[in-house]
């Protein structure tokens, strides 16, 4: 690929860096943008990526997350991803307890490290304290769903309690997103497409990232 | 070596007598790219593969979700000697393919939900526990020739 064409793309980096910053929020509200002008500035966003994606491949080069700042807003969740993510925790908070419990049994059964951090209940199959703390973590995790750009305040005294008083290791967090994404593509089968799996598998790395923030 | 009690055997050759090869093979790394796109450095030579629709829509994508599940056939037939079945296959992937072996982990996930996708309530909890251990078995064996 010609040098002049790697520029050009590499010159549309401060444009996506723009669309997902403070700034174009600020640019879109001053502004009064249509809902429907900043689909298209944000798909066009999308395809920006995708242009930049396609030129570091080409180049076979390998750039560095932390030092190229503009490459992280391809992990950002886009406004369908949030979108999608908030529908699908809203359709499972009635069955909160079901969802919750299987990936708790789900987790017990495949990593039977994590049964050490609950000791103190009965977590045998069907036990009443099994589904009240399932339900607890899903609505939780529903609740995030809500609003993800506030998911720092949101679970500010969930933050507190991780770090000071429960203190489970970080890496068991990821057990059990896997666990909650097994139980979701089983309950909801085909409709769990690729593009959801990626969307929720986000959510709960974000999740689990501003759960663990206040310990250390 | 990976010792399985009679059940084990039962539960693994259960699941997988339930699994379509084409039907799940062909979008096994649709689910991967999408859901892990850093792993798209290996397929420079597969054409498209930057958008969702084209990630979805890539035959030759479908093809080697094929060729994975064909080889994952012949771990389940040789479930006493995987390392021994796999052998060559590692050495490739270390050698030439050069894949990261995380990967053969994040693919093992994603053969785990697809399947969870299919399988549904039939995939329990000590279903599913018996199936990762065989997918681990399955992924040291990958990464077994990467000295």
């Amino acid at each position: 690929m010609s040098v002049c064409l790697q520029r050009d793309i590499i010159a549309l980096c401060p444009f996506v860096q723009f669309c997902w910053g403070p700034a174009w929020k600020r640019f879109s509200t001053q502004n009064n943008l249509s809902d429907a002008t900043k689909e298209r500035v944000e798909d066009i966003h999308t395809l920006v990526n995708a242009a930049i994606k396609w030129s570091i491949k080409a180049q076979h080069v390998c750039w560095d997350l932390s030092s190229v700042g503009f490459l992280s807003v391809v992990t950002m969740l886009s406004k369908k991803e949030k979108k999608l993510i908030k529908e699908i925790w809203e359709r499972l908070t009635p069955v909160a307890e079901d969802i919750g419990s299987d990936a708790l049994l789900r987790m017990f059964a495949s990593y039977p490290g994590t049964k050490t951090y609950f000791s103190h209940l009965d977590i045998s199959p069907g036990s009443a304290h099994l589904y009240s703390h399932g339900k607890k973590i899903v609505l939780a995790i529903a609740e995030g769903a809500k609003d993800i750009s506030q998911l720092t305040v949101t679970l500010a005294p969930l933050q507190t309690l991780h770090a000071y008083q429960l203190r489970i290791d970080p890496t068991n967090f990821k057990l059990l997103s896997h666990c909650m994404l097994v139980t979701l593509a089983c309950y909801l089968g085909e409709e769990f497409t690729p593009v959801a799996h990626a969307a929720i598998d986000k959510y709960l790395s974000a999740f689990a990232a501003v759960l663990s923030e206040k310990y250390r | 070596m990976v010792k399985w009690t009679e059940e084990e055997r039962c539960i693994i050759r259960g699941v997988w007598e339930k699994v379509d090869i084409d039907e799940v093979g062909a979008q096994l790394w649709a689910r991967a790219l999408i859901v892990y796109p850093w792993i798209e450095r290996y397929f420079g030579s597969f054409g498209d593969t930057f958008t969702t629709t084209a990630i979805l829509n890539n035959p030759k994508l479908a093809a080697l979700g094929k060729i994975v599940l064909a080889a994952l056939d012949t771990a389940v037939k040789n479930m006493d000697n995987v390392k021994g079945a796999y052998a060559s296959l590692s050495r490739v992937h270390y050698e030439k393919i050069k894949v990261d072996p995380e990967h053969f982990r994040l693919l093992a996930e994603c053969i785990t939900i697809s399947i969870a996708c299919k399988l549904k309530a039939e995939l329990s909890p000590q279903v599913q526990s018996t199936w990762q251990k065989f997918l681990s078995a399955v992924v040291d064996s990958m990464r077994s020739q990467y000295k």
